[in-house]
């Protein structure tokens, strides 16, 4: 008969199993040869007696054995096989006195696992802080941001207030809708004219949102008639400054751009409205938002919340259909216009979450790497351990056993990697929002809270599993008596290499990506350096003026006034030229719109010409530098009262006018018919492979307003002058707003920022990675020159050179490392697709990158390879051999 | 603290190791202790005696190739080592010694 397999089953738990299988089999034995007179009812019996006797003997012994002072030399609980939290305490104990007793080791392997650790509790921090949490606003997950589209005009998520109110009208599945804008006012402080950011709201941005006032109350309908539309209410921060945190602000009249509005509720503090957190002042729309004439003013972020159980889809849906009806409804305006509903969180998250994510694979990637140089260390430490670790296998210890004190050694370095790494994020949290690019939403949401700490403890415990596992299997699967009888002779084995190999080969992989991602941001960057504009970079000031006084009573004498300022500042010694734009390169708002060409058929919606536009003063290419390629300038003479006339840059001319002459041709937009007077030559674009856009140019004296930039170009140092040039400003006009002087370089040098973050960044992870990788391989081939020395010895006695032994090191060296960058080229080709939107003029697949990186690659561990080899094969072999 | 001193199981069994020679594994240990001793021996007592020798140098152990009428398990072959031998012949010295003269004593109770 068989044995009972329930008792078989508890026998197994209770006896070690090193002893198990001469237990069990004795007790079978016994039942099938020792047992022939016996009946079965009895032969079970007996075994049943037995098991319950040995599981309790041996559960007995196990619980006693911690007490038994008769176990010289060996570390109680270390021989028994068990579980219970008792042996896990104990087996902690014990590996923390193990690692305290190599603090070299320890030490290295702790602020390796710190580094990699701290890295990714950073980023995950700010990816937590920006990506994964919710917004701070009520049912976030309900609030849509909806865009008006059109396929000509991309990246435009604004619409205009008619539209909105017809949406708010026909739409079911979103119940609320809103709409802002950041609006500037001049408000008249102690230093004379001062700007504030201002917004224009209707009251449903404030509903969609359900934000609350800490005083009074926020916006209503009624405060958009135009009577009863000169209110303000004031975000908790101005409240604070302005109003010296008055209770009694209510009711008070404030002063902006000459108007009196009276104060009527404020914000709670820390309230913001996303996109739009840098309004200081909500003031409701000048305009009632029904008026038709400002349906083609698409320039409101707009915002709406979800009705009860709808879904975005059907959101979606519902939209694209009321998008249908308006433009037929309006087809002037609304034509080939679509309507897009996106979360508000994607919307205001989504173009940086793919770098984020980014970030968080190349520290993941760096903490790998950690992990395995922290596993080689355990091998090599394990190696010198393994006889050791033979003795307690002869001494009854179970190998699970083994596994888990090696485990527990592993679980305490990294708990003690995860608590300096968290120290370490703390600071790099810190260093990362500070030095992060603008434009990263969210960022002062960061910080290391529960979740982050959270993730330090799951990095740090799956860690443990990483590192730890691997050694810890390949030491304790010793042949005992091979060990013991090879006592101090190490040879290298091919199996004991080959865990090692491994992680080497890994390390190897995982660097050369982060190597690749690293190389093709830098070359990206430097294409970025390589700026050639088209004009002169150098020696080039901007300033930004905003006249809103009642002293001026029409936009036109606003801008002769901002003529006369550039006349002023242009009679300054060392300044050249002065002209004026609404926008430049790198600078102002861009502004695009469709056009139409005199004498051309109208084009379908979505094929019109599309062009971005501005409002410029006479001298304003001759400042910049911008060549007039054919016709002429603007002059003092295009004014108000003259013929309209335009200037458009080369691309649109090669374009729209391919082999014709633009000049005496019709442009129309806005309802604004011009004839083209001249060419002018095309701003490069500042990123490298895109192709000049289509560009036109208008007098500012036929189109006002009440803002402009002044384009200085000086003949020396630009900043030195920015003192003079305020006073003189100032003196012309104290209401005047003047501000946002800045060089062109420092325009050049704002859109460097983000790309430079990012290489520096991504470089800085990839630099790390290498030092590790190699510092991998030289550890491993260290160790195998050790192993060899004994082989190194007999071959130089017998005669090898000591090129042929450094050959033969440094090729068995290598291979894993050819094979690694073999398979980390695999992994980037891949992986750098994800890096798509940091780059620019570089593919992700760039084929210079991917042949140098893997070549300095192979360079750098080759050199590994070498130091030690080459130290190794200088020793005299009579000393190596005698060594022995 | 001078060499340790044997409970009187553990000589059962170190003696049984040492009568069986090569064939010293744990069902003929037992069998050779009941035969002997004439008591009832309980396998447990013996297998936890023996992991306690083996504890503490006096036996060591290998294992045989599995066999079938064992359900594929190993044998586990005990052979005393010096040390044992030496404890041994210690305590059974002791035991003479102690017992030396005895008889005439014993008989007149």
């Amino acid at each position: 008969m068989k044995p009972p397999a329930l008792a078989t089953w508890l026998l197994c738990r209770a006896i070690p199993e090193e002893d198990r299988d001469g237990i069990l089999g004795d007790l079978e034995e016994t039942l099938r040869s020792g047992m022939q007179d016996t009946g079965w009812l009895a032969k079970k019996l007996w075994y049943w007696k037995q098991s319950v006797s040995l599981t309790a003997r041996f559960v007995g012994e196990r619980f006693a054995f911690g007490k038994d002072a008769s176990q010289p030399g060996v570390p109680t609980g270390l021989i028994s096989r068990s579980g219970g939290s008792r042996t896990v305490l104990q087996d902690l104990r014990y590996a923390v006195r193990n690692l305290v007793k190599s603090p070299g080791f320890s030490g290295v392997a702790i602020m390796t696992l710190a580094l990699g650790i701290g890295a990714n509790t950073a980023m995950f921090s700010v990816v937590d802080g920006v990506v994964l949490s919710p917004l701070p606003l009520s049912e976030p997950d309900r609030i849509v941001a909806l865009c008006e589209i059109n396929p000509a005009i991309a990246d435009f998520c604004i619409g205009s207030p008619p539209n909105v109110e017809d949406w708010d009208e026909q739409a079911t599945a979103i119940e609320d809708f809103g709409l802002g804008r950041e609006w500037s006012f001049v408000v008249r402080g102690e230093n004379g004219a001062e700007g504030i950011g201002g917004g224009l709201a209707t009251p449903g941005m404030f509903e969609v949102l359900r934000l609350t006032p800490a005083l009074g109350r926020l916006l209503q309908r009624s405060d958009l008639e135009p009577a009863n539309n000169h209110v303000a209410v004031l975000s908790h921060a101005l409240w604070q400054t302005r109003f010296g945190s008055d209770p009694n602000v209510i009711g008070q009249p404030i002063l902006l751009d000459g108007e009196s509005y009276q104060v009527v509720g404020v914000l709670a503090a820390g309230v913001e409205v996303p996109r739009l957190e840098d309004v200081e002042l909500w003031v409701p729309l000048h305009f009632h938002p029904r008026e038709e004439r400002r349906r083609e003013w698409r320039g409101f972020m707009v915002y709406g919340r979800l009705a009860d159980g709808a879904t975005l889809a059907g959101a979606r849906e519902e939209m694209r259909v009321i998008a249908e009806r308006l433009a037929v409804a309006y087809p002037e305006t609304n034509d080939g216009w679509g309507i897009e509903v996106v979360r508000l969180r994607d919307r205001i998250i989504g173009p940086v979450r793919p770098t984020l994510l980014v970030f968080l694979a190349a520290v993941g990637f760096v903490l790998l790497i950690g992990c395995a140089n922290v596993a080689n260390l355990l091998l090599v430490r394990g190696e010198s351990r393994r006889r050791e670790l033979a003795v307690r296998t002869a001494m009854g210890a179970a190998r699970s056993r083994l596994v888990r004190l090696l485990l527990a050694e592993a679980f305490v370095l990294s708990i003690a990697g995860g608590i300096a790494g968290v120290m370490l994020s703390l600071v790099a949290v810190d260093a990362f929002v500070s030095l992060a690019p603008p434009g990263i939403p969210r960022l002062d949401e960061v910080g290391i809270d529960g979740r982050v700490l959270g993730f330090a403890v799951l990095v740090s415990v799956a860690t443990t599993i990483v590192f730890g596992l691997v050694p810890a299997l390949n030491t304790t699967s010793v042949d005992l008596n091979q060990t013991l009888k090879e006592g101090d002779h190490r040879t290298a084995g091919r199996s004991r290499i080959g865990a090692r190999g491994v992680l080497v080969l890994s390390e190897v992989a995982l660097a050369l990506i982060l190597l690749i991602g690293a190389g093709l941001l830098t070359k990206s960057f430097a294409g970025l350096l390589d700026w050639e504009p088209g004009f002169d970079r150098d020696n080039l000031l901007t300033v930004w003026l905003f006249t809103a006084s009642p002293r001026y009573q029409s936009g036109l004498e606003v801008v002769e006034l901002h003529s006369r300022a550039a006349e002023h500042v242009a009679s300054l010694p060392s300044v050249l030229s002065v002209g004026k734009t609404s926008a430049g390169p790198l600078f102002g708002g861009l502004e695009t719109d469709e056009f139409t060409i005199g004498g051309r058929p109208e084009a379908e919606p979505g094929e019109r010409p599309v062009a971005r536009w501005f409002d410029v003063g006479p001298n304003y290419f001759a400042a910049l530098g911008l060549p007039i390629l054919a016709g002429r300038s603007f002059t003092k003479e295009d004014v108000r009262e003259s013929p309209r006339v335009t200037i458009v840059n080369q691309a649109l001319a090669d374009r729209y006018w391919a082999n014709a002459n633009p000049l005496g041709g019709q442009i129309s937009i806005y309802g604004r018919t011009m004839t083209v007077v001249g060419v002018v030559g095309n701003v490069a674009p500042f990123r490298p492979g895109e192709v000049p856009r289509p560009e036109i140019y208008w007098p500012q004296s036929q189109a006002p307003r009440l803002a402009t930039y002044l384009v200085i170009r000086t003949a020396g140092d630009p900043s030195s002058l920015i003192r003079p040039i305020r006073d003189r400003l100032k003196a012309l006009d104290p209401d005047m707003r003047v501000t946002g002087f800045a060089t062109m370089e420092h325009h050049i040098g704002r859109q460097l920022v983000r790309p430079r973050f990012n290489m520096l960044l991504v470089g800085m992870f990839a630099a790390v990675a290498l030092v590790l990788a190699s510092v991998g391989i030289y550890g491993v081939v260290s160790y195998s020159v050790a192993l060899r020395n004994r082989e190194m010895g007999i071959r130089k006695a017998l005669g090898a050179r000591r090129l042929d032994i450094l050959t033969s090191v440094v090729g068995r060296g290598m291979v894993p490392a050819v094979f690694g960058i073999g398979i980390g080229i695999a992994g980037a080709l891949g992986v750098t697709r994800l890096l798509t939107s940091m780059l620019v003029g570089v593919e992700p697949t760039d084929a210079v990158t991917f042949v140098s990186v893997p070549v300095l690659l192979a360079a750098v561990a080759a050199v590994a390879c070498y130091v030690p080899a080459s130290r190794a094969t200088r020793v005299e072999a009579s000393v190596t051999l005698r060594e022995e | 603290m001078g060499r340790e001193s044997l409970g009187e199981f553990e000589q059962l069994v170190l003696l049984a190791i040492l009568r069986l020679g090569s064939e010293a594994y744990g069902v003929p240990i037992v069998r050779e202790i009941e035969k002997r001793a004439g008591r009832v021996t309980s396998r447990a007592a013996v297998y936890i005696a023996l992991k306690r020798l083996e504890g503490k140098g006096l036996v060591s152990s290998r294992m045989a190739d599995p066999t079938p009428e064992r359900g594929g398990r190993a044998k586990r072959y005990f052979k005393i080592e010096q040390t044992g031998i030496d404890l041994v012949r210690d305590s059974r010295r002791a035991l003479v010694s102690m017992w030396e003269d005895l008889e005439p004593v014993l008989e007149n109770k």
